[in-house]
């Protein structure tokens, strides 16, 4: 009996270590030359479709990861606070309604960055530990 | 005829290997500036009693479409839409438009466009974006309380109030391919202005929007007439809950009629959605007590998700009334039967 306890006592801090890592895995990244203020609250705007332009007029070029890429779930269900599922039902919505276009779709942090230190109108999400100096960190 | 059938069967068929095929990936991207994005459904429907868009007591499967949205990005700013859909009888372009974003809040639409109507008028086609194959009383032709476009202009004006924002529609133009028959003579529609508010509220999921448009309309031997609609809609979807209800009141040249329905599902293992629905329609409130022109349907159904892309689904619908049959001219008024029962099975896609 003390084994089982032991077992799940030490799974669940070994899940809960798991999960304040993962929290904090994923970080949102603007250009550079990109002066836009930019919180969660704006993030989630993009990505869910409801925000299409930058507070200053730009016209924003959002960048996605693939599916099978475990960023796009943390950063879905830890910042969007939805499924990869969920969010990909609510775009058909946009996409369907004729009302707006999905992120693009690159497959790699390194792909990324790269977008975005180069399209001043462009954000992404990284893991923490591939962000450097090309780009600005807006949400940790 | 029954040839048309098969290849649009076929086709159909096609496209549900195709979704298959692109699982995890919705849409084919020809380039940067080029997307084509798809969807379609096949159903075989049976009813017990009275016929009504082309089922009968035999069971028929010709209620499908296929469609594809192809997105062209002409700049940071603008994207052209078009929408092509294609049933057994016909393929045609439902819309085309130009949309241009202005600012930050406002963006601006030209051309032949989705109407902004409730909740479901957008994509009213999408059966795969539904809970149900068949869709509210709101949205089914034969109450002739929406239509689906109009050629016109449009904007979308979006704010935030606290922690919820508003988004208002505007549009003007004229309604597209409206066919009603009074009689032999074919009413035309003149012009039209509508307008949608949504209140997206600080509640993940929880929104209100109320609708309403206008229109003029021509009835053979030059009478002119008036259609206008209200829908009030509130809509909540978030852990795994699916709940709406949209109440719907229209005068259609004097003759006033209403709707309404409340629907809930719910999704187990990002598979199934179980899900019901109540609606109720009567087509002239002053005859309401005729089963000629009123309908309760009360209906139960199962969706189930192979993958993101594609779904089945089984629904029945128990019907009081028979008001929708009549008005499409299926069932000839005063000789329906009263309590009879549709029976619905589908496969949905979108890619």
């Amino acid at each position: 009996m003390k084994v089982i306890l032991r077992s799940i006592l030490a799974a669940g801090i070994g899940a809960m270590m798991a999960l304040s890592a993962w929290a904090g895995d994923v970080v949102v990244i603007v250009n550079k030359g990109n002066t836009n203020a930019v919180d969660k609250a704006f993030v989630v705007k993009v990505y869910t479709g409801e925000a299409k332009a930058w507070p200053d007029g730009g016209p924003i070029f959002s960048v996605d990861q693939g599916e099978s890429n475990p960023v796009r779930a943390d950063f879905s269900s830890n910042v969007l606070g939805k499924s990869v599922s969920n969010m990909k039902a609510l775009w058909a919505q946009h996409i369907f309604a004729g009302k707006a276009l999905p992120p693009k779709v690159v497959d790699q942090d390194a792909e990324v960055k790269k977008v975005v230190s180069t399209n001043k109108n462009a954000i992404g999400y990284i893991s923490a530990s591939s962000a450097d100096d090309t780009v600005k960190v807006v949400v940790k | 005829m029954q040839s048309i059938c098969k290849r649009y069967i076929a086709v159909a068929i096609s496209g549900i290997g195709l979704a298959v095929g692109a699982q995890s990936a919705l849409a084919v991207e020809i380039n940067d500036k080029l997307s084509i994005y798809g969807y379609g459904h096949q159903a075989y429907m049976r009813t017990n009693a009275n016929a009504y868009l082309d089922a009968d007591k035999k069971g028929d499967w010709s209620y499908g479409a296929l469609a594809l949205v192809i997105a062209a990005t002409l700049d940071d700013k603008t994207k052209v839409w078009m929408h092509l859909h294609n049933t057994a009888e016909t393929t045609r372009m439902d819309w085309a438009y130009i949309d241009r974003q202005v600012s930050a809040s406002l963006a601006l639409r030209a051309g032949q466009i989705k109407m902004p109507v409730g909740l479901y008028n957008e994509i009213r086609d999408i059966k795969f974006l539904q809970l149900a194959t068949l869709a509210p009383a709101l949205y089914q032709e034969a109450s002739r309380m929406t239509d689906e476009g109009y050629r016109g202009l449009g904007l979308t004006y979006n704010h935030a109030v606290g922690a919820g924002s508003f988004s208002w529609d505007g549009y003007t133009g004229q309604v597209v391919d409206l066919e009603v028959l009074a009689g032999t003579a074919k009413e035309k529609m003149r012009r039209m202005v509508g307008g949608r508010v949504t209140y997206n509220t600080p509640v993940d999921g929880l929104r209100f929007m109320a609708s309403t448009y206008d229109s003029r309309l021509q009835q053979g031997g030059g009478l002119e007439g008036s259609r206008r609609v209200w829908i009030l809609s509130a809509d909540y979807k978030a852990n795994n809950l699916d709940l709406k209800a949209e109440y719907a009141p229209m005068k259609f040249f004097g003759i006033k009629s209403k709707t309404y329905y409340a629907q809930a599902g719910y999704t187990l293992v990002e598979k199934w959605t179980p899900f019901v629905r109540y609606d109720y329609v009567t087509t002239d409130s002053t005859q309401s007590d005729d089963p000629s022109y009123y309908q309760k349907t009360a209906t139960i159904g199962v969706g189930y998700k192979f993958s993101d892309n594609v779904g089945f689904r089984l629904e029945d619908h128990f019907n009081r009334g028979y008001a929708l049959p009549a008005a499409s001219g299926e069932t000839v008024a005063g000789t329906g039967k009263n309590n009879w029962n549709m029976l619905v099975a589908s496969v949905n896609f979108i890619f």
